[in-house]
């Protein structure tokens, strides 16, 4: 007696196809796979527009003691440089030339981002083009007003005030009175915009700042000197005890990019297996409900239907996440191919190694077959959409369990939670992919991979049996309770 | 030729509670077999049981000579109880499709639709969504789905539900021509008439077992035999109550009789004539398949009542 099921390919064939088609021909599979180029075409036209979804905010200073004002604008100016050089440091990544790499990082933290683009300038000019400091969500102007009850109508909207000729609405005004010492004025914000806290934040920081100033000054010391000495601290450099790939133990990217790749890998299979298992157990509900099975059957074996299903559903669910693949793969190529940071090409080189796709695709069949007969079974269980949500809910909560090993990859990849996952074959397949890149013992993988293909082909068996007696029935989750309080708990139903 | 269709002692239990009980009975290559029952008489899972859809818990099934499975696929039509189509196929897909798991390849598949709707009057909805149709058309449509790949052998489960009566006309014509290029045909039905108009032969179950088996005209004989008379003069009830087992008289002092069973409607008018009674009116009634219908299946329950009843089964292939 063979093991596996007989099957009539043609069949199946045509089976998988209606179910494709089906799903195809709906509103909602083209709104899926149109979605991140929609997302994508809505974000460029929004660029290219330059439209400003968040008008700048003026925002006025009456200062009463003459001492706060100009430090406020030069702490302010002061915040707008470090986003500036936060920015300009991501352009870090397209500098292939370490020392260069290193030293523009140096001037941009030391110096500003001023310097670190003349920095590139001088010597990166591929890079050097021009650096535009995103427009702030406020700008101060000069008080149209020097009295609070003068400033009120402005602030209410009653009244405008002009900038560069145009009328514009005065959105708050910072107002410093005399405190109970120079360095500790009374400070107040009005504005009828309450939620909008930038400004707040900024005044807020600005006293701070002012504590710790006059505190430093008190004992002789200088902030510009400490702001310095913490710019310029030395980093701590990583090292790799195992790594033995040349002659330098140092970590950089080529270390660290196959864990990211592997994590993502690993969330792709988890969404893939989710979504298709899903969409299975509706593809299966929409079966019974039409009612064309019990015809099918007079002419089809019921493996030829699950695996028709199996194979249609796990089509559509390639499709819909073909632009998200193809995105992937082709931004993977390319930057192997052109990319300027060989420790980024050579960690992706390694982190997609034959070992990982052929594991991959393992791990993405048979967890799919998994996850998918069970939606199956309990899909032909069910009559209605309350019955497939109240018979899926232990299932999803198994699912959404396994989501938690994911992240361990990255941060603790000799767990050994996540040892354990990789021999739970429910967790099986995220477990061990996000252990790849650790070079997991060979025959960890194979037994992992060997207890969830036993899984697999006795949830087939399971799947076919429930499947054949859900579809002739007019079954429903009464029918599983039943049969749980029968035989679970014994009990006379 | 060979049987398309034989059960052997076939019982099925669902939970302990027996739902087909000890049928047998063989389909004759040609027929037309209409198999009635009230609702819960065990005439679907019989079928489904014919098909190989479930297993008979005892008993064999032989469905063109095999178990029913692979070999039997595009030899059998089957239009299950339950009805439906994919909601966004054509009605051309539909049939198509089913065509084609039938081993029909695609255009021809296509081609046949195509005819097949045009040839039963549907052929304005070929690219209509099934969802957009109404249900006698989508039942139309279902049972071309289930007869496209012209299969010897149709299994057609209460096909005339659901239909109102110009559709039942249609489907009626539809069975008769398939009968007509000689294929056989098993269909389950609760409305007399159809089986009546239809059957070559009649197989009858009640309480999941076999009441009654063969020809129409042997259902009938089963059937109570009703005369309706009427006299101006005296003595007309004396005169028929050695011939009647029953006797109703009406408002308008007609009697309506049912016979004794070695009784006949033509010795009343010969006693008539004997004792110069004349009658006003004379009038056999008829037997209908619902009376024998009635007559059989009441008797059958009465009997199931009582314990160890030997099964009653009549006719020429019981």
């Amino acid at each position: 007696m063979s093991l596996l099921p007989k099957v009539n390919m043609r069949r199946t064939f045509l089976i998988a196809r209606r179910d494709y088609i089906g799903y195809v021909k709906t509103w909602g599979f083209w709104i899926s796979f149109l979605l991140p180029f929609l997302f994508g075409g809505f974000g460029i036209l929004m660029a290219r527009a330059d439209i400003d979804l968040t008008p700048t905010q003026y925002v006025t200073v009456i200062d009463t003691t003459g001492e706060h004002e100009a430090n406020l604008m030069a702490l302010d100016a002061e915040n707008k440089d470090v986003q500036a050089q936060a920015i300009l440091a991501t352009r870090a990544y397209f500098i292939q030339d370490k020392k260069k790499r290193a030293d523009f990082l140096r001037i941009l933290r030391a110096e500003g981002a001023d310097a670190g683009q003349t920095y590139l300038k001088q010597n990166i000019p591929t890079l050097s083009t021009e650096f535009v400091v995103p427009s702030s969500e406020f700008t101060f102007v000069p008080p149209p007003a020097r009295t609070l009850k003068d400033l009120l109508p402005y602030l209410r909207g009653e009244k405008m005030i002009m900038v560069d000729g145009e009328p514009a609405e005065l959105g708050g005004a910072v107002i410093f009175k005399a405190g109970e010492s120079p360095e500790r004025p009374q400070t107040e914000y009005w504005s009828s915009n309450v939620n909008k806290v930038d400004v707040p934040n900024l005044v807020d920081h600005y006293l701070r700042r002012l504590a710790r100033v006059t505190y430093l000054d008190s004992k002789g010391l200088s902030v510009e000197e400490l702001d310095r000495l913490v710019a310029t601290a030395p980093e701590a450099v990583l090292y790799n005890p195992i790594k033995t790939q040349g002659s330098d133990q140092g970590v950089n990217s080529s270390d660290t990019v196959p864990f990211v790749v592997a994590t993502i890998l690993a969330g792709f299979l988890w969404l893939a297996i989710f979504s298709g298992a899903y969409m299975l157990l509706t593809s299966m509900l929409e079966e019974k409900l039409n009612k064309l099975l019990e015809m099918m059957l007079a002419t089809t074996r019921f493996s030829e239907i699950i695996l028709g299903k199996l194979l249609g559903v796990a089509a559509l669910t390639l499709s819909m996440m073909a632009p998200y693949i193809i995105v992937g793969v082709v931004g993977v190529i390319g930057y192997v191919a052109f990319g300027p940071d060989q420790d980024v090409v050579k960690g992706l080189v390694s982190a997609f190694s034959a070992k990982m796709i052929i594991f991959l695709i393992i791990y993405l069949i048979l967890g799919y077959i998994l996850y998918g007969a069970f939606f199956i079974a309990l899909g032909s269980l069910s009559s209605s959409m309350q019955d497939a949500q109240t018979l899926t809910t232990p299932i999803l909560f198994v699912l959404m369990a396994c989501v938690v090993v994911i992240p361990l990859g990255l941060t603790a990849p000799d767990s050994p939670l996540l040892r354990i996952a990789t021999f739970i074959p429910f967790s099986a397949p995220f477990a061990a992919i996000v252990r790849l890149p650790s070079d997991p013992p060979m025959w960890e993988l194979l037994l992992s991979t060997a207890f969830l293909l036993l899984l697999c082909i006795g949830t087939i068996a399971m799947a076919g049996r429930i499947f054949r007696f859900g579809i002739l029935s007019g079954a429903g989750a009464e029918v599983v309770i039943t049969w749980f309080k029968r035989v679970v708990l014994r009990r006379k139903a | 030729m060979m049987s398309p269709l034989a059960l052997h002692s076939v019982s099925k239990s669902f939970a302990g509670k027996p739902a087909v009980t000890d049928v047998s009975f063989e389909i004759e290559p040609g027929q037309i077999v209409g198999f009635l029952g009230p609702n819960g008489a065990g005439k679907t899972t019989t079928l489904r049981m014919a098909l190989g859809l479930i297993k008979p818990d005892s008993g064999t099934v032989d469905l063109f000579g095999k178990t029913p499975g692979e070999d039997a696929f595009g030899r059998v039509g089957f239009l299950p109880e339950e009805r439906g189509l994919y909601k966004k196929q054509t009605a051309r897909e539909a049939i198509a499709h089913m065509a084609r798991l039938n081993g029909i390849k695609k255009k021809p598949a296509f081609a046949l639709a195509d005819d097949l709707l045009d040839k039963y009057g549907l052929g304005d909805a070929k690219r209509k969504k099934n969802k957009d149709m109404s249900k006698g058309m989508a039942q139309k449509v279902q049972l071309l789905a289930a007869i496209a790949h012209d299969p010897e052998f149709h299994i057609l489960d209460e096909p005339f539900s659901g239909l109102d009566p110009v559709n039942q006309q249609i489907l009626e014509g539809i069975v008769r021509e398939i009968a007509s290029r000689g294929r056989t045909i098993v269909f389950s039905t609760h409305v007399m008439e159809h089986a009546e108009r239809l059957c070559d032969r009649i197989i009858l179950m009640a309480s999941g077992r076999k009441v009654f088996d063969g020809t129409t005209q042997a259902a009938l004989a089963s059937a109570p035999r009703r005369v309706n008379l009427a006299s101006e003069a005296e003595g007309l009830t004396a005169l028929v109550t050695p011939f009647a087992s029953d006797i109703e008289t009406r408002k308008n002092g007609e009697l309506s009789l049912i016979l004794k069973p070695d009784a006949q409607a033509h010795d009343i008018l010969e006693r008539s004539v004997e004792q110069g009674l004349r009658l006003t009116k004379y009038e056999p009634i008829r037997p209908t398949l619902h009376e024998a219908f009635v007559a059989l299946v009441g008797d059958d329950v009465r009997q199931d009542m009582s314990p160890a009843k030997p099964e009653k089964t009549d006719g020429v292939n019981a």
